[in-house]
């Protein structure tokens, strides 16, 4: 069964990272659909409102298994090209995402996190990007658990995420409207370094 | 894990959080455009031949800056060729909302008319910046990209390599590798924490510029002796790099390195190899032997009776390894010789 978040996610960002730099890799999309999911947590809902989840890869880093089941979906259907590292949505991809788009009520929401993680690969090297989702202290301390589940609810690390985005949201006050900057705060806050 | 004053201070310092002050959400969103122009832009061109590159976004789709300001320009196709062309080391280009790009060179260009109407990215000198309203904002640097917008990535660890070398080591242009030498010309190494700094440069600009890698780690044990400098892992392939530096010249404690130093280092990555192969019987891994040569003719002299010869004696001498592991193991990839380029002038 193809988780049809996980599909639309996909066709997504891999259409804007290729008209930004060509084409993607899977572990690039996973970063992303990562980051997306915390700004949607960041945004006030919850992991399991998501859609899908991720758990840890053998480095302790955000891997989530229905991402890569939706991307073998695409390459088998033919909808993406590529060797086996990069790809490329072709238009039958392209189409199929025209039409789940318009769907507003039940991908809408998502679209707003979505747009935020891609637009900080304008912004920002992708290398920092991935050091600094690295760098959270979620994927640093869940490193060490036994649970393979990262932002669960019930887990430790998950409440210190919540902790990160009340002080993040006290220092932002009502000020900013674009989502980009809690993320790209958040990120040199992992880095404890300034991005920008 | 950072505390609200810390994310404040961050905010307060952010480029993006002062458009939208300006210019509301609306800013911001130029920004990110610009951001992929200023990409596309800066794959044609070569950045070390220009001392300052301006280019405006304009914020609506109606206007056109360069004409309200009266700086004279040509429209230019949207594939930017003709920048490649560009005989000045000052442009200034104008991406419109409209697709259309036009591209001035008046050196005497005055922008500041500008601010009301468009998102302003400037480049001066190699450092970057972003205009707010009153002000210029500088983009704090990143080590091992010379802009945020560098389109260059790599797809292979050859690649990556041979672009370090030739952007960031052959000049010491990287921020991290300067800290490795102890005089202005680039003549003799600090005492101590060489090594590790060289690691340091390059481990950085792997992490940024390398494609596709899950883990790029210094300092990772192979055997119970010594660690291997860096170790590079890819998703979803059973492929590790194990990269071994070495430094070769004179350190200011009277260290000093030659050719025997690279020949060890080569046995000492052939035995991690070895170790590596006989612990995880999965994973393929691959060395890769990194020698920084900062070795000088004459290296004792003052820098006024240094000639252009001494400096540059060592550049193309390149050292013959015996055995020559890249040719008797596939696992062994031909190693590499940084040739650290010193200056005679400040």
């Amino acid at each position: 069964m193809i988780n049809h978040f996980a599909l639309f996610d996909i066709l997504f960002l891999g259409q804007k990272l290729q008209y930004k730099r060509d084409d993607f890799a899977a572990s690039e999309i996973q970063l992303l659909c990562y980051l997306s999911c915390l700004l949607s947590i960041y945004n006030g809902k919850t992991s399991n409102d998501w859609g899908y989840r991720f758990s840890k890869n053998e480095s302790g880093y955000p891997l989530s298994v229905d991402i890569n089941k939706a991307l073998n979906f695409l390459l088998k259907k033919g909808m993406l090209e590529g060797d086996d590292k990069y790809f490329r949505i072709v238009e039958s991809g392209s189409s199929l995402h025209t039409s789940m788009s318009m769907n507003s009520q039940m991908y809408g929401e998502r679209l707003e996190n979505l747009e935020a993680s891609v637009n900080c690969t304008s912004m920002l090297p992708f290398g920092a990007i991935q050091v600094a989702i690295h760098n959270d202290p979620i994927i640093t301390s869940s490193k060490s658990k036994n649970s393979a589940l990262l932002l669960a609810e019930n887990i430790y690390s998950t409440s210190i995420l919540h902790e990160q985005f009340k002080d993040l949201k006290v220092a932002l006050g009502d000020q900013y409207k674009s989502l980009i900057i809690p993320a790209i705060t958040w990120m040199s806050g992992n880095l404890k370094q300034q991005l920008g | 894990m950072a505390t609200s004053e810390e994310y404040h201070n961050i905010i307060l310092n952010l480029f993006l959080a002062k458009l939208e002050k300006d210019y509301n959400e609306v800013g911001v969103n130029t920004a990110v455009k610009l951001a992929d122009n200023i990409r596309k832009a800066y794959k044609v061109i070569d950045l070390k031949g220009f001392t300052r590159i301006v280019i405006i976004s304009p914020l609506k789709i109606e206007d056109k800056i360069l004409d309200k300001l009266g700086i004279a320009s040509e429209e230019i196709s949207s594939t930017l060729e003709k920048l490649t062309t560009c005989t000045t080391d000052q442009v200034l280009i104008e991406f419109s909302l409209t697709g259309k790009v036009f591209l001035s060179t008046d050196k005497d260009a005055d922008i500041s008319g500008a601010k009301e109407n468009s998102i302003i990215y400037e480049r001066d000198n190699e450092l970057e910046y972003f205009h707010t309203k009153d002000d210029r904002d500088l983009l704090t640097p990143i080590s091992g990209v010379e802009s945020y917008f560098s389109p260059s990535t790599f797809k292979s660890l050859d690649e990556a390599l041979e672009y370090y070398e030739t952007r960031f080591a052959r000049t010491s242009s990287c921020q991290i590798l300067q800290g490795i030498w102890d005089d202005d010309n680039r003549i003799k190494i600090i005492a101590g924490s060489s090594e590790a700094i060289m690691r340091n440069s390059l481990c950085q600009f792997l992490r940024m510029r390398l494609r596709d890698s899950k883990e790029i780690m210094p300092e990772q044990n192979v055997n119970e002796k010594n660690p291997v400098d860096i170790r590079v892992t890819w998703n979803y392939t059973k492929h590790v790099a194990l990269i071994e530096i070495k430094w070769l010249g004179k350190s200011v404690s009277g260290t000093s390195y030659s050719q025997s130093r690279a020949l060890e280092g080569a046995q000492q990555l052939a035995e991690y190899l070895d170790d590596f192969a006989n612990q995880n019987s999965t994973i393929i891994p691959k060395g890769y032997l990194v020698v920084f040569d900062g070795r000088r003719r004459k290296v004792d002299s003052t820098i006024d009776d240094l000639t252009a010869e001494d400096i540059d004696y060592y550049e193309n001498q390149d050292i013959t390894y015996n055995p020559k592991y890249d040719e008797i193991r596939t696992d062994f990839e031909t190693p590499r010789r940084f040739f650290l380029k010193a200056r005679l002038t400040d």
